[in-house]
């Protein structure tokens, strides 16, 4: 197997990307396992509304220390 | 032995590749619909949000010690709220399809936005390790 040129600059990043996917979805495996079997579409809806996804700018300024971002 | 760039990259998508087996060789008790539905397409939505988090903090991370330019924290921040939009897209699509079903109702499968998403997420992945971010301690690698 050889890996084409242009990706092997980018080969650190993947592979951190692929350890923290693993370690990620071995501990929702996890979750997965503890969930109820018997789960009802009003629990699933619940759950689906309580996947938090952050607002973009907010998670960039948190990623700065909490420092307004440059105008 | 010191394992060579190409074995690295080799154990790792072995891994990944084995992970749906190793879900299924957990997954042998019968589940409702929904929980079926909660495993594949729920579960799928918040490993995707989780990365588009890590990764909008490493670019902050990124641009408060200057290892990235404005133009490519702008360029970043316009990925990063494309994911944003579909990923919200994706969970309302996917409460949409809960809620049909709760009432009896058919309802096209939601997979598609979910995967959408996803896409989304490369994009933005990619452009992240264009521009050298390292997504596990912040800075560029």
């Amino acid at each position: 197997m050889s890996i084409p040129p242009a990706l092997i600059p980018y080969l650190p990043t993947l592979l951190q990307l692929g350890v923290d996917t693993i370690f990620r979805s071995v501990a929702l495996w996890r979750e997965i396992q503890a969930a109820n079997p018997d789960m009802d579409w009003d629990a699933f809806v619940a759950q689906v509304e309580a996947i938090e996804i952050g607002d973009a700018d907010e998670l960039i300024q948190e990623g700065q220390g909490g420092t307004p971002p440059q105008p | 032995m010191k394992l060579r760039g190409c074995a690295w990259y080799g154990l790792v998508a072995l891994a990944l590749a084995a992970l749906p087996f190793l879900g299924c060789s957990g997954n042998q008790a019968p589940r409702t619909a929904a929980a079926e539905a909660w495993a594949t397409w729920g579960t799928a939505l918040q490993i995707s949000s989780m990365v588009y988090e890590e990764t909008m903090v490493a670019v902050g991370r990124a641009s408060a010690a200057g290892a990235i330019t404005p133009e490519q924290k702008a360029k970043l921040r316009d990925a990063g709220k494309a994911v944003e939009l579909s990923l919200e897209a994706a969970r309302a699509a996917l409460a949409a399809y809960g809620r049909a079903m709760a009432a009896g109702e058919t309802s096209p499968s939601p997979s598609e936005l979910v995967l959408a998403a996803h896409r989304e997420i490369l994009g933005l992945l990619a452009l992240a390790s264009k521009y050298g971010l390292d997504l596990t301690s912040g800075g560029v690698s």
